[in-house]
Formats: structure tokens, C-alpha cells, sequence
């Protein structure tokens, strides 16, 4: 008998839950329990009284069990609905506020993120999350497919009402996870998304502690009905190690497929920059060769062709690769203003040649309410613009193709971007309308070997234009032509300054620039550039010897290598941006990489460099970039060695969102300091300037702190001239943290 | 990196400037904080002080309406021995004599100057804590 006290006193000893507190999960272990049963069993069946008395205890404790089990039930629901309903949540929000500025990130990480930004709504945070949208549908299926997946899920799918599932429990040693299955339609689109939640040990406490109340009271339930206690045990134990293998089973394998989908693309990215770095050679080589003025005639066509050609071919690197990164989800979009004359009419300017020597008319019409900048990813939208015009050109034989670029208001109020391309070539037929959008397939099979290209272009244009939350549709007649229309949703922006957009080398005359490349052919080819450019370049062999120059000598930019043994671009430019941190001077860096991987992009920038720029870079994209970097040159505004050491890792989301409202929260400050240096009264402004003092050291935002210590000063010295020109002095520091607090975490945005 | 020792500790943020308050709640949890509540002032600090009484509290001394020192010296004059021997850091970028004198006359346990290092500041929430198991 002493074993029912013991299983029924059991649970309440136990302490109520407490935060972290370590739970004995010997208690689940099969042979414990079946030993002490064992004996208390044979007893039973010898005494009918003490049996009829132990049934009274049984059945109020089966009472008390099926009010725990039903609670426990209710706990589990609430720990699946909520991850469910946040899940839902999520992406209701994202649906209604899909901007473009909002696809720089992964679904999956601004879901991880959505999520981890309200813990104190879930009991638990997500281990690991995935998105399955409908280019990851295949990996789902094969997840689903597999013998453990379905046993698994035979035995432990719950059906939730929106149609997600979810596994019970999924105990690792002392960590319990649940596993929860939610579908999703997005604009059309079915996919799922899946979770795997570790509840938090204080939840699971009360879990397992309710648990083992159930337990025990099945087994009093059994043992005062049948007496039969130790199969149903048995029983009991076999079927939680059963479920549990298959769930460790089926997690294991949709892991691994998993890291399959990762292999792929990091093989593609792998091939992408071992195809590129040649190139880089190759182009950059005939672009230094075109400007040489004695060459031959016969000369200089050779190397227009061979200049088209490497064109070509880059343009396929560029979608092959695009579109494994579509599939793999990994695609990018940016956000930034840009100006649509210079940069679109501009790409679209550059198949003009290609056109006339095909004989065809070209035409390019702007609308006149066009504005002037608007907010979007300049290279996805000229990518999509430039896929659009060379497939009219590829198939109009005779006629023109007309570009019309305008904008027009959306039903809902949205600015769209409308870019439309039309030929006068062979159309489509109705039928294979659906089809020229699906990868791999030209609409006619035999067109192929004739009009060249990947078929991946159009493919390509549609997906870049969905993931902008756009679209992209063609009209077609048979026999008189097509319209290819991509709309999308731009922001509003205020105009581009000029400065980024303006041809000519002057930006790098007279410049020391600090180059370093493991490949002696792309340091050459980068020094011939610059030498064009009119900018001298000092040449390292790889990140370590870049970083010893830099130690001792002044340069005006340096521009670093992405992949260098010994010490890598990232690595060296953290290492300059370290040397730096003591003084005033802050250097321009420019990452020149041929990988176009967005994790080694973020990279560049998290080490602290100010642009990358894709080899193979033209002489115009480099002169472009160091004009632009050149306007971060100057003292260092924000210390961002500072900011790790106080804070930890500065990739934490609420780090880029605090330090995001850094400007708006001093700003009143400065605003507050302008007035009193203007109405002549100092003093007023000593509140302002200490706050911002505070909060300006607390950022490590070092110039603008040295402004404030400037402006305390004037004021202590009640001298309103002095605090003016503080005044001035802090608020173009301010801007200058702001920017460079912009770009560190621009990435995350 | 994060330690276990402040795990279970509640700390109380005073401290008027919201970035600043920002920052240094993200200080103290990358020194292993668990619970983190915080006050834009003296008065809002008492109100919370009331409701419940943290292990530790970490204050800025320019703020309006009620200041670091005033919340200082009201908690020291509490008729509650518990709020009365709360461990009390300044955070500050007020480093003049006269208010550091009046921080020690208060009865501060500890006194750090901004910029804020996690370093520093875990050396002087170190001393304020043992400080404060010693007077009880």
C-alpha cells in the first residue's frame, strides 16, 4: 500500500513551478515504476478488501486526474494557440503592410524576430522556425512523406480549427518542445509555416507535474477497475517512447533535407564567385582596353564583341544564380530612394544598340507625372525593366519595342511603379500565356537555340516583382505583338541629390587609395581603373598587409577584397575600423567581392564598411562608390566597438531598433539648444544639453558628445555666441551618427 | 557571456532620457539581469518602489520633476526597513564635487559615471549588493 501514498503524495510535494527550477524526469522511467507496481499488484489481487477500499480512493483520485488531464489539455492549448495565433498574426500584418522597405529580411527572420518580441505573450520561445512558401513546397512534401514523419503524425497530429496541426510534447532530456504546423495563403500562394517551441521551464514544470498527476491517476483508475496495473504501465511507456523516437526521427530528417536546400545554395554561391572572379579580369581588362586611344579599328571591334560577350555572359551567371535564390528564399529586397530618369531610363538606354543592330525601332516614353524619386530596389527594378526589353528584343524580327515608364495610384492608394514593355513580335499564344512564367520553358520549345537566354528571365521578372509585393503580366495577340506590365508598389521619396548619379571621374582625382586583392590579374585591374579614375592606388596582397599599411600611413579610401586567405575583407576592415576608434579620422571602405551572398553583404557592413560593390565592377560603378563613400569620410561619429562592449551583440533586434531612435530622441535636445543660443539665453538650454550629454555618451556617439561637452561650456560661460556655433557643430554631428547608425544596421531592416 | 548570479535579481531603471533608459537596460541585461523594471523619474520610481520593491536600483540624478537625490534621500527616510536598505547606484554624467558629496550624504552605495561600461558598472553593483547584505 505504501506505494499509492507514494504515487499519489508525489506530485504535491513537488514545489509549485518555479522559474528554471530542474525537474527529475526519472520519474517518466519505465522500470521505477513498473517495480514498485509489480509488487503492490500481487497483493491486490489477494485481498478483495482492500481492493473495494482502494477503488474509493482510486475513483476520487480519477476525479481529481480527469480534472488535471482536462487542465493540462487546456495548458497545451494555450501554448499551441498562442504560437499559432502569433504565427497567423504575424502574417496577417505582413500582409497588410507588405511595403517594399519590409522584404530586406527573410519572412522566416522578421517571423523569429515578431515572435521573440513578445515573450512575455508566449510561454516559450521558437528554437527553430521555417517557412514553407510555395518554393520550399517539395522540401515539405518529402518531410511529409517520410515513414517517420507519418507514424508520427498518425499517432500525435491534433487538428487544430484552422486546419494546423501540432505534436504533443517532444521531450530532449530536460527541454520539452512542441511542434506546431500552420498553412498559410498569401496572395494566392499556399504554403506553411512550421515551428518548433520550447516551452519555458517554468511552463513545463506545471506540464510535467500535471502529467505525472495524470498518469498516476490512470493508473489508480486501472488498478481500482481491473487491477491489472502493470500491462497498462507497460503499455503506456512503450507508446511515449514510441511517439517520441518517431518525432526525433521525423525532426532529424526535415532537418537534414533542410541542410540539403543550404548546401545548394551555398554551392551556388560558391560557383557564382569562382565564375565572377575571372570575369572580373576579363571585363575590367577590355574595359581598360577600350580606352586606349591608338587602338587599331579592327582592334577596337574585337573588343566590343568580346565586351558584349562577357556582358552575356555575366547576365546568365546573374540569372542562374537569381533564380536558385529565389527558390532557396533567399532573395533581398532593398529599399532606398532613388532617381527614376537616371536609373531606369538610363538601364533602358543600354539596349538601344542591341535593338538597331537587330533593325528594330526602340523607343523609350517617360510620363510626365512621373516623380521625380521614389523608394524602391533600383537594381531588382532595372533587372526587371532590362529582362523584360531583351526578351521583346529577342523575339520582335521586325517593328519596335516600347518602354513606357510612369506611376499610377493602386485602388487601395498605393503609388505603383508601371513598367511596360511592348513588341511588335510573333505574340503568344493564349495557351502557353500561363507557361512562359514557369521556369525552363521558352513558350516555344524549338525559339531556344534561335533567341539564346536561360529562360529564366521572365521567370525571374515575376517572382522579383512578387517579392516587391508587385505584379507582373503580359497582354498578349497572336501574330501582333505583346505588352509585358510589372506594377510595383514604390514610396514616396524626396529627391536624389545629384552627387551619387553624376558621370565623370573627377570624384577620385588625386586620391590615395588602399587596394587589396589576393588575385595579382584583379589588383591589376583595379589599379588601372583607379589610375583611370586619376586616383593612385597603393596595392596589398591580402587583408593583413592591407591592415600594416593602413596602421602607418593616411589614405583617402580603401577598397578591400571580399575572400582573402590569412585575413578576409570583413576581418581586415573591422581591424582598421578598431585602429581607427582612438582618433578622429574615419576612412571610407569598400568591399569589392565577387560573392553576391546577402550574409557575407551584411557582413561587409556589420564590420563597419561604408559600401560593397559586385566584381566585376566597371570603372563608372567604382567612381560611383567612392564618391558616395567619400561623403563618410571625416570623424568617427558613432563607436561602435563601444556599443558591443556595453551592449553585447549589436545584431539583437531591440539594439538596431533603440539605436534607430537615436536621431528622433536628441533631436528635440538640439532643438531646444538652437532656440536658447538664438533668444540669447544660455541657460535655458543646460536641462537639454545634459540630457543629450547622457544620452549621447550612453549611444557612443563620441563627436556629438564632444559637440555637448562643448555646448555645457557655453552655457555654464553664458555665452550665447559659443553655444551657436556648439549648436551647429552638435547637430551636424548628430546627422553624421545618424547616417552611420542607417548603414550599420540598414542590413536588419 | 551572460552570468547567473543576477538572474533572479529585479532592478529598477530610473532614468529620464527614453534612449538612454534604453541602453542601459540593454547593459544590465547583457550583465545577466532577469527582470528589468523601469521609472522616467523620482516620483514614478516611488510609485513603482511601492508596488514592488526591487533588489537593486540604478538611477540617474538630472531628472524632472523629482531627481536621483530627492528619490535618494526619500527611500532612505522610508518607514520600511526593506526600501530603506535597497542597494542604490547612481548613474550619472554629473561628476561635479558637490553633487558627489551629496550622493555620499544621501547614502549612495555606489556612484558611475557615463558613459556606461558594463564593467565598471557590475564592479560597483558588486560592492552595493555586498554592501547591503552586510548592513542587514
Amino acid at each position: 500500500m505504501g506505494y499509492f501514498r507514494q504515487l499519489s503524495r508525489a506530485p504535491r510535494a513537488r514545489r509549485p513551478a518555479d522559474r528554471g527550477s530542474a525537474i527529475d524526469i526519472r520519474a517518466w522511467n519505465p522500470s521505477v515504476v513498473t517495480r514498485q507496481t509489480g509488487i503492490g499488484a500481487g497483493s491486490i489481487h489477494r485481498r478483495l478488501f482492500g481492493r473495494l477500499a482502494l477503488a474509493g480512493v482510486g475513483m476520487a483520485l480519477l476525479l481529481g486526474a480527469i480534472a488535471i488531464a482536462i487542465e493540462l489539455e487546456r495548458v497545451d492549448r494555450i501554448v499551441v494557440d498562442l504560437t499559432v495565433a502569433e504565427a497567423n498574426r504575424f502574417l496577417r500584418s505582413e500582409r497588410e503592410a507588405r511595403t517594399p522597405d519590409r522584404g530586406g529580411e527573410a519572412l522566416e527572420a522578421r517571423l523569429a524576430r515578431f515572435i521573440e518580441s513578445r515573450p512575455s505573450a508566449v510561454d516559450g520561445h521558437f528554437v527553430e522556425t521555417e517557412i514553407y512558401g510555395p518554393a520550399g513546397e517539395k522540401l515539405a512534401e518529402a518531410a511529409v512523406a517520410s515513414s517517420a514523419w507519418q507514424r508520427a503524425s498518425a499517432t500525435l497530429t491534433h487538428t487544430l480549427p484552422d486546419g494546423g496541426y501540432w505534436y504533443r510534447k517532444h521531450l530532449v532530456g530536460t527541454q520539452l518542445f512542441v511542434q506546431a504546423v500552420v498553412p498559410y495563403e498569401d496572395r494566392g500562394q499556399r504554403g506553411h509555416f512550421e515551428g518548433v517551441f520550447e516551452v519555458a521551464p517554468a511552463r513545463m514544470a506545471e506540464m510535467l507535474r500535471a502529467s505525472l498527476i495524470a498518469v498516476a491517476g490512470v493508473v489508480l483508475a486501472a488498478l481500482a477497475t481491473t487491477g491489472a496495473l502493470y500491462p497498462v504501465i507497460v503499455r503506456m511507456n512503450r507508446a511515449l517512447a514510441v511517439h517520441a523516437e518517431g518525432l526525433e526521427r521525423a525532426l532529424h530528417e526535415a532537418r537534414s533535407a533542410n541542410s540539403a536546400t543550404r548546401a545548394k545554395s551555398r554551392f551556388l554561391a560558391t560557383m557564382s564567385h569562382e565564375l565572377r572572379t575571372p570575369l572580373h579580369g576579363v571585363i575590367g581588362a577590355l574595359e581598360l582596353l577600350d580606352r586606349m586611344r591608338d587602338l587599331p579599328p579592327a582592334a577596337a571591334r574585337l573588343v566590343a564583341i568580346a565586351q558584349g560577350t562577357s556582358a552575356q555572359l555575366l547576365s546568365v551567371i546573374g540569372d542562374v544564380l537569381d533564380f536558385s535564390k529565389i527558390e532557396a528564399d533567399r532573395v533581398e529586397i532593398d529599399c532606398v530612394p532613388f532617381d527614376v530618369r537616371a536609373t531606369l531610363a538610363a538601364h533602358a538606354e543600354t539596349f538601344r544598340a542591341a535593338a538597331v543592330a537587330k533593325g528594330i525601332g526602340f523607343e523609350i516614353e517617360i510620363s510626365d507625372g512621373m516623380p521625380e524619386a521614389v523608394a524602391g530596389d533600383p537594381p531588382r527594378l532595372s533587372q526587371i525593366l532590362g529582362n523584360l526589353i531583351s526578351n521583346a528584343i529577342k523575339f520582335t524580327q521586325a517593328g519596335c519595342v516600347k518602354v513606357a515608364i510612369g506611376t499610377e495610384l493602386s485602388a487601395g492608394g498605393t503609388q505603383h511603379l508601371v513598367l511596360a514593355v511592348t513588341d511588335t513580335g510573333k505574340g503568344i499564344d493564349p495557351g502557353d500565356i500561363g507557361r512562359i512564367f514557369e521556369p525552363y520553358s521558352q513558350a516555344d520549345a524549338g525559339d531556344a537555340p534561335r533567341s539564346g537566354g536561360t529562360g529564366l528571365g521572365l521567370p525571374i521578372s515575376r517572382q522579383l516583382a512578387e517579392r516587391m509585393g508587385g505584379t507582373l503580366d503580359v497582354q498578349s495577340k497572336p501574330g501582333a505583338g505583346s505588352t509585358f506590365v510589372a506594377r510595383i508598389p514604390v514610396a514616396a521619396a524626396p529627391a536624389v541629390s545629384g552627387s551619387s548619379n553624376a558621370a565623370g571621374p573627377a570624384g577620385a582625382r588625386g586620391l590615395r587609395i588602399l587596394v587589396a586583392d589576393d588575385n595579382p590579374v584583379n589588383r591589376e585591374i583595379v589599379a588601372g581603373q583607379l589610375a583611370q579614375l586619376g586616383a593612385k592606388a597603393i596595392l596589398a596582397n591580402d587583408g593583413r598587409e592591407a591592415v600594416a599599411l593602413f596602421a602607418c600611413g593616411a589614405y583617402d579610401l580603401v577598397l578591400l577584397d571580399g575572400q582573402m586567405p590569412e585575413m578576409d575583407g570583413a576581418e581586415a576592415a573591422a581591424a582598421m575600423r578598431g585602429l581607427e576608434s582612438g582618433g578622429t579620422r574615419r576612412t571610407p571602405i569598400i568591399a569589392l567581392t565577387a560573392s553576391a551572398d546577402p550574409v557575407e553583404v551584411a557582413r561587409y557592413r556589420a564590420a563597419g564598411m561604408d559600401d560593397v560593390v559586385m566584381k566585376p565592377a566597371t570603372i563608372a560603378r567604382l567612381s560611383a562608390a567612392i564618391r558616395a563613400a567619400q561623403d563618410n569620410a571625416g570623424p568617427v561619429a558613432v563607436d561602435f566597438g563601444f556599443l558591443a562592449a556595453s551592449l553585447g551583440d549589436l545584431d539583437a533586434p531591440w539594439v538596431a531598433d533603440t539605436m534607430r531612435t537615436f536621431a528622433d530622441q536628441v533631436r528635440p535636445q538640439l532643438d531646444a539648444i538652437r532656440i536658447a543660443a538664438r533668444d540669447g539665453k544660455p541657460a535655458s538650454a543646460a536641462e537639454a544639453a545634459h540630457s543629450a550629454l547622457g544620452a549621447a555618451r550612453s549611444a557612443g556617439a563620441r563627436e556629438l558628445g564632444h559637440c555637448l561637452e562643448a555646448a555645457e561650456r557655453a552655457i555654464r560661460a553664458d555665452d550665447a555666441v559659443a553655444l551657436g556655433a556648439a549648436s551647429a557643430a552638435c547637430e551636424r554631428a548628430l546627422e553624421r551618427a545618424h547616417k552611420e547608425i542607417e548603414s550599420r544596421w540598414k542590413a536588419e531592416r | 557571456m551572460k552570468e547567473e548570479k543576477y538572474r533572479e535579481f529585479r532592478v529598477l531603471v530610473v532614468e529620464d532620457h527614453p534612449f538612454t533608459r534604453q541602453i542601459v537596460k540593454g547593459v544590465l541585461r547583457n550583465l545577466g539581469f532577469g527582470h528589468i523594471a523601469e521609472a522616467g523619474d523620482g516620483e514614478m520610481a516611488l510609485a513603482n518602489l511601492q508596488m514592488s520593491p526591487p533588489d537593486l536600483i540604478v538611477c540617474d540624478i538630472h531628472m524632472e520633476p523629482m531627481g536621483g537625490l530627492a528619490l535618494l534621500s526619500a527611500i532612505r527616510a522610508s518607514s520600511s526597513a526593506r526600501l530603506r536598505r535597497i542597494p542604490f547606484v547612481f548613474l550619472t554624467s554629473l561628476n561635479d564635487e558637490a553633487t558627489i558629496r551629496g550622493a555620499i550624504r544621501e547614502g549612495v552605495d555606489g556612484y558611475v559615471l557615463k558613459p556606461v561600461t558594463p564593467s565598471v558598472l557590475e564592479s560597483r553593483i558588486d560592492a552595493a549588493l555586498r554592501a547591503a547584505v552586510e548592513k542587514s
